[in-house]
């Protein structure tokens, strides 16, 4: 029987220990800067603490939707990859990495201070908590709009369509037939509708005319790599366009009779 | 002239059978000429250096006039009441006579109730320190037999407190807490003296100004510790609540410090304050207040 009133109290405590959590803070804070990210890719945040310290403090870190890194290439956990807690460094900084590679569409990574006396802000209190939150963007994709078109060898500059999916800028990179490659970077507002599919989302990649061609001819112009914001992204279908260049038709001769 | 002679003496002889003493006589000469400190009196007491005790001798209440009481002290001074700031000066003080050895004989005359009542003040660490008292009646008889009442007096030490910390963990503001000044055992003869005592102390801040509106539960900065001793691993204290201590400016930390300024006994003996840094004997205490971190926003690179 006695026992069965200390489970009660302690039931009691835990929900009540659990509803003054929830009233404590509601995080992430809409006071929080909004960013978006692409899926996958690793950004630094840098927390300035109290420049009035004397010591650096410790930074308490945690994450939603992505990982805690300690450094950029994503190779080293920072805690256990959630949660991290790390020593300021000089000038009470304190910087670490998120990938964000959970799929979910949005998160956000927030971190506290905690003085080196081992002082904190009570947890009442809203902006004891800084932090950012994301909207997580697919990894990129490219694409040409066509695989192939017909071209005469008299058409003057003209453009192929790519389509680009994921967050602008993009640094696109394509051969055409067996010339070096070209990079490109392109930022959102070079971006259109090239195929009214009510996006904006494709480019022109303008390519000149085909002067001296003088007969039928391919040219393959391949896409080699597609990366947004510091993550390689996948070429979809069509990943090439081969450009047909037909020589024009010899001039009629009249002939009078 | 003879028969008022026979007169006292009948009175006399009524007044010790009344007392139900056989041993009588009228008074001639000094009794205390007789006096031995062990053997005359055989109470004992303890009493603390420089503490103040009143002394009271009910007197023979069969008696029709009030009686002159005799009181007789070594190592100490009579004062007039129990704060014992006023020692009564011999040399203007009827009655009272300084008999050169170490030692003072007031003559009082019986209250209303029959009763002389004194003041002592203990002010000698003199092991052969005593009080005592003899009655004489309005016809000059005494109890020539057993005629003293009083106590032989141990002087003890000095009631003795201090911090036992010079300075405590830093705290954070807003934080709350308590401090704790060491005390002397409630238990024992010299507890009875001890307590309640009283202990002013102050409080200063860091530019070491005093902090009247203060921070400290107690603004009056006395403690009567009459209750509320605590003990923990045989130790005695007085715990101070401090309440929250907040920094005044959130960019800087803040320090209070505490200074035992003295202690009262409960016969108004004053006491010392340790400061013995060996012992962990302390006369004031620091505590830091750190402020709390004053995070920038986060951002992204």
């Amino acid at each position: 029987m006695k026992k069965f009133f200390q489970h009660i109290i302690l039931l009691i405590l835990a929900l009540t220990g659990a509803g003054w959590e929830a009233y404590a803070q509601t995080l992430p804070d809409d006071s929080w800067t909004l960013v978006q990210v692409s899926e996958n890719s690793v950004h630094s945040y840098t927390v300035t603490g109290d420049i009035n310290m004397a010591l650096p403090s410790e930074f308490v870190w945690v994450v939603n939707g992505g990982t805690l890194y300690t450094d950029a290439t994503a190779l080293t956990l920072a805690g256990n990859g959630t949660t991290a807690q790390v020593n300021g460094v000089a000038g009470n900084k304190s910087t670490l990495f998120v990938k964000w590679d959970d799929g979910t569409g949005a998160g956000y990574v927030y971190a506290y201070e905690i003085s080196s006396f081992g002082c904190q802000q009570p947890i009442t209190l809203q902006s004891k908590y800084t932090g950012v939150q994301v909207n997580k963007v697919a990894e990129a994709t490219a694409r040409f709009l066509k695989e192939a078109r017909d071209y005469c060898t008299d058409d003057g500059e003209t453009y192929l369509g790519i389509e680009l999916k994921g967050l602008a800028p993009f640094n696109l990179t394509y051969k055409m037939g067996s010339d070096p490659a070209v990079s490109l970077t392109i930022e959102q507002t070079e971006l259109m509708d090239l195929d009214a599919d009510g996006d904006t989302d494709d480019y022109k990649l303008i390519v000149p005319g085909w002067a001296g061609i003088t007969e039928q001819t391919n040219i393959v112009f391949m896409i080699e790599t597609i990366s947004s914001d510091g993550t390689t992204g996948t070429i979809g279908s069509f990943g090439s366009h081969t450009v047909r260049i037909h020589p024009l038709p010899d001039k009629p001769v009249i002939t009078i009779k | 002239m003879k028969t008022k002679f026979y007169q006292i003496v009948l009175l006399c002889i009524a007044f010790v059978g009344m007392a139900g003493v056989v041993s009588a006589q009228t008074l001639t000469g000094d009794p205390y000429d007789t006096f031995n400190r062990t053997s005359s009196i055989t109470q004992k007491a303890n009493v603390t250096l420089n503490s103040v005790r009143q002394y009271t001798i009910p007197g023979d209440a069969t008696v029709a006039s009030a009686s002159t009481f005799v009181w007789k002290i070594k190592g100490g001074a009579f004062v007039t009441d129990a704060g014992g700031a006023t020692i009564l000066d011999p040399a203007a003080t009827s009655g009272l006579t300084d008999n050169g050895d170490g030692t003072l004989t007031y003559t009082l005359l019986g209250d209303a109730s029959k009763e002389s009542s004194v003041f002592v003040k203990w002010s000698s660490a003199d092991v052969t320190s005593y009080v005592a008292v003899y009655e004489e009646t309005a016809f000059g008889c005494y109890n020539s037999a057993d005629p003293f009442r009083g106590f032989q007096i141990s002087v003890t030490d000095q009631l003795e407190i201090w911090l036992a910390d010079a300075a405590q963990a830093d705290i954070c503001s807003g934080d709350e807490g308590t401090v704790r000044i060491e005390l002397p055992a409630t238990t024992g003869d010299a507890a009875a003296n001890y307590y309640p005592m009283t202990i002013n102390y102050t409080v200063t801040d860091k530019n070491g100004d005093a902090v009247t509106d203060s921070p400290f539960s107690l603004e009056l900065k006395t403690i009567d510790v009459e209750k509320g001793v605590d003990t923990e691993d045989g130790r005695y204290f007085y715990t101070i609540s401090r309440g929250v201590l907040a920094v005044a400016d959130v960019t800087v930390d803040d320090f209070y410090t505490i200074t035992l300024e003295g202690v009262v006994d409960a016969f108004k003996a004053d006491g010392t304050i340790g400061n013995d840094a060996a012992n962990n004997k302390y006369p004031s205490h620091r505590i830091d207040v750190r402020h709390l971190p004053q995070t920038k926003q986060m951002v992204q690179n």
